[in-house]
């Protein structure tokens, strides 16, 4: 044989030294269990169904201007609750159920905890076309059993009433502890912002023209200020050189060149009056006296010694020139050269403006010495004025948002009064006129099931606690002895004569077992109840 | 010898009630004629006939169709048995075979009568069985010869010679020894130095004969364990199905495991071999031959 086959075997037949307390076990835990299930009281369910349905029409117009809040988080808060033992309480007692809960909740929480736990309350959420779990809404589901049908019925409506009731008047409240918070909290802000407002104009006047303004911080002023000094030194020095260079050519051959130009009369006629002029005009008449006279002529000697006294002059005339006398130029007639005239107008010009950049410049390093000696204090005046700045920026900011949603708030409170969350009555409180539990036939079966197989582990739990031996390998194995022989039963016959009335006697007791049950299935369908106090209690108790 | 054998055979074979006194003189007489060469062969004051049918009905043989099947069990039991009580140098007590079990109704007296009827078979061998459970003496009452005096009265009484108590059988080769009448103190006697010394003349009679004890059982009774010490060979029955585990295993730590020969175990409802339903199988050959 196999030896698991075999063990299997051994197995058997050391269980089946039990049958008889097996088949008793299983019969006296199948009475019991029967007597219970027929003791156990009939319960009628009640059952309601509501629809919460949070998209009405409102929903979508009201998308980002309200705050929504979340109906399925109100909704199971609410549930919740309802379960609560005051809470219950008050149901209970509005359904006229135990009356006593009322003086004292304390002493009632037995059979309201057994209430509650006949109390169910399902949420279905249903998704609209976003797919976001519950944004359409949700529906619920409420059933109670009592042995009493009005109870049912009552404690089912009451707890529909009650769970609508409170999801809004929940959903308002919230809505009104959220507006009273956002209140409060704007004025908190108001006054932080009016604080630092004031702050920084006290700020402002306090520290006037050592703030920052367009042009930058106190570094890029001092920067531009530097800048400015320097290029107003090189605009300096470029006007002076200029007008070294126009004074040189004023002194200089230019000026000789100048007045050594014989100038053509005036328009009146009047001679020139210029040396220059006078020496072309002596030396002309000398020119024309010597054609007509001799060296010796007087008139000729008195032109030329006039001449020469007025070259002597001419001289003179231009080492004054050089020294860059204006008598002598007038006198020369070299101020009256365009030439000369516009190089000295070039002069003034950049005399002005050589006075009017050493003015500039000095403006500049004033200021520019001014912005060094607030080295220290100009920084820390400029980060306290950001950082009263940034100050007042939030608070501005946070007051508006504060602002718009008090307002986002109040909105919503209007809305939801406008009817943006709706219930509706999908099934109204109804009990069912069959008992919905306890569900006999099944418990009657399985306690059959469960007194079989207690006797079955009954048996092989003394079987286990006394074993037998079984076959010759599990003896040999047991005490490690040689099996000398495996001497089979010496009366075959007899012996199985015996093994099969067990055999049918164990067989029998199951089937009366059975039997019994098929009868009680059809008494439980006629209404068969055992009223047992003491057993009801119990199953009371325990279910 | 053939003759002898011969004619002691078909005695056997017609053997039971029918056997007339004569014919069982006759027999006897030849048999210690033939065996006189192996030693002073007693021969017994009493000779009784085992009455099969009575046996049977009493539980202590097989049902009548088994027998070929039971003949076949207390060979492979016996052989192992035989072999070591008749090894060249082998001591006397190896002779002597306790038939032991833990608890009562195991099989321990249907095994002993058994096995003692199976070896009696054997041609050259005799067998003494003695009903050592002096309480319930199932082999003395089941025979009729409860009451007789026996193997308590030998302890008790110094002057009793123990062959002179033993009684003859129809069966060639199987004498029995009644327990002897009880009258407490069992155990004491049965631990006595004499009981060792009866034990010793028992086997040193004759060296062809094997003393089997039917004894009590171990868990049960106290002469049990008294007798432990005497024989050389114990052979340990249990009943599969009805034995527990734990009788078994409190026995065995009783019982010194040199003597433990091995376990018998009654009431098996499967084997692996499939000879023991009756298919012919070679079987080998030991002290004693194959002969049925």
């Amino acid at each position: 044989m196999n030896p698991s086959l075999q063990q299997l075997f051994d197995q058997f037949v050391g269980v089946w030294r039990y049958r008889w307390p097996a088949v008793g076990a299983a019969m006296v835990a199948a009475f019991v269990g029967w007597g219970i299930v027929f003791s156990m009281p009939d319960r009628y369910e009640a059952e309601t169904q509501v629809l919460v349905d949070s998209r009405t029409a409102l929903k979508p117009a009201l998308k980002d201007l309200t705050n929504d809040q979340d109906v399925g988080v109100q909704l199971s808060y609410v549930q919740q609750s309802l379960l609560v033992d005051a809470q219950l309480c008050r149901i209970v007692n509005a359904a006229g159920m135990l009356p006593e809960c009322a003086a004292d909740p304390g002493a009632a929480q037995i059979p309201l905890a057994q209430i509650r736990k006949r109390i169910q309350m399902a949420v279905q959420s249903i998704d609209d076309r976003s797919g976001q779990p519950g944004s359409a809404g949700a529906t619920f589901d409420i059933t109670y059993q009592d042995e009493d049908r009005g109870h049912a019925f009552k404690v089912v409506s009451v707890l529909l009433d009650t769970l609508i009731a409170q999801t809004m008047g929940g959903k308002r409240q919230g809505s009104e502890h959220a507006q009273e918070f956002l209140g409060s909290q704007l004025k908190e802000y108001e006054k932080r912002l009016q604080t630092s407002e004031d702050k920084l104009a006290a700020f402002k006047s306090q520290h006037l023209g050592l703030l920052p303004n367009d042009d930058g911080g106190y570094f890029a002023q001092m920067q531009k200020e530097n800048q400015a000094v320097a290029e107003a030194k090189i605009t300096l020095l470029m006007a002076q050189n200029r007008r070294a260079t126009l004074e040189g050519q004023l002194h200089g051959n230019a000026a000789v060149l100048a007045s050594s130009v014989v100038q053509p009369s005036n328009a009146n006629g009047s001679p020139a009056t210029d040396t220059a002029s006078e020496i072309a005009a002596t030396q002309a008449h000398l020119d024309e006296l010597l054609l007509k006279f001799t060296d010796k002529h007087p008139d000729v000697i008195a032109t030329r010694a006039a001449l020469a006294s007025l070259k002597a002059r001419r001289a003179a005339e231009i080492v004054s020139l050089r020294s860059g006398d204006a008598a002598a130029a007038a006198a020369t007639g070299a101020s009256s050269n365009p030439v000369f005239q516009s190089i000295q107008l070039a002069l003034n010009k950049t005399d002005v403006e050589i006075a009017d950049l050493r003015t500039q410049l000095e403006q500049h390093e004033s200021k520019a010495h001014d912005l060094h000696q607030l080295v220290d204090t100009a920084p820390q005046v400029e980060a306290e004025y950001s950082q009263l700045t940034r100050d007042y920026d939030i608070n501005k900011a946070q007051y508006a948002a504060l602002l718009s949603s008090y307002d986002k708030s109040k909105l919503g409170q209007s809305a939801d009064a406008a009817g943006s969350v709706g219930f509706h009555i999908v099934q109204p409180p109804t009990v069912s006129f069959k008992p919905v539990s306890p569900k006999r036939s099944a418990l009657l079966a399985e306690v059959l099931v469960v007194a079989l197989a207690a006797g079955l582990a009954l048996a092989y739990a003394l079987d286990q606690f006394n074993p037998v031996l079984g076959s010759a390998s599990a003896v040999a194995q047991l005490t490690g002895l040689t099996v000398l022989a495996e001497v089979g039963p010496a009366f075959p016959t007899r012996a199985k004569v015996i093994s099969r009335r067990e055999l049918r006697h164990v067989s029998i007791a199951i089937v009366c077992l059975v039997a019994v049950f098929l009868i009680e299935l059809s008494l439980s369908g006629a209404g068969l109840r055992l009223d047992i106090p003491a057993l009801q209690h119990m199953v009371r108790t325990w279910v | 010898m053939g003759v002898i054998e011969s004619a002691l055979e078909k005695l056997r074979r017609n053997g039971g009630a029918a056997e007339s006194t004569v014919i069982r003189q006759q027999a006897v007489a030849l048999e210690s004629w033939s065996s006189a060469g192996g030693g002073p062969e007693v021969v017994p004051s009493r000779v009784i006939t085992l009455d099969r049918t009575r046996l049977r009905a009493a539980g202590y043989l097989p049902e009548v169709g088994h027998e070929l099947r039971f003949a076949d069990y207390y060979r492979e039991i016996k052989r192992p048995l035989i072999q070591r009580a008749l090894a060249a140098g082998a001591p006397a007590n190896q002779r002597l075979i306790l038939v032991a079990s833990s608890l009562p109704a195991e099989g321990k007296t249907f095994t002993a009568l058994n096995l003692a009827l199976s070896i009696a078979r054997e041609r050259d061998l005799s067998v003494l069985l003695i009903d050592a459970d002096f309480v319930k003496a199932q082999i003395g009452r089941v025979l009729g010869v409860h009451e007789e005096p026996g193997l308590l009265d030998a302890i008790a009484d110094p002057s009793l010679d123990i062959e002179s108590l033993v009684i003859g059988t129809n069966i060639k080769g199987l004498d029995i020894l009644p327990g002897g009448r009880t009258s407490g103190g069992a155990a004491e006697l049965v631990g006595s130095g004499r009981m060792s010394e009866i034990a010793a003349r028992l086997v040193a009679r004759n060296p062809r004969r094997l003393v089997l004890f039917d004894s009590a059982p171990l868990l049960v009774s106290s002469e049990a364990r008294a007798l432990n010490h005497l024989p050389g060979q114990i052979i340990l029955v249990a009943r599969s199905g009805v034995t527990p585990r734990r009788a078994l295993q409190e026995a065995i730590a009783q019982l010194d495991n040199k003597k433990l020969k091995g376990l018998v175990l009654n009431n098996a409802y499967a084997t692996s071999h499939s000879h023991y339903y009756g298919y012919p199988v070679p079987v080998g050959r030991g002290p004693g031959g194959d002969m049925v």
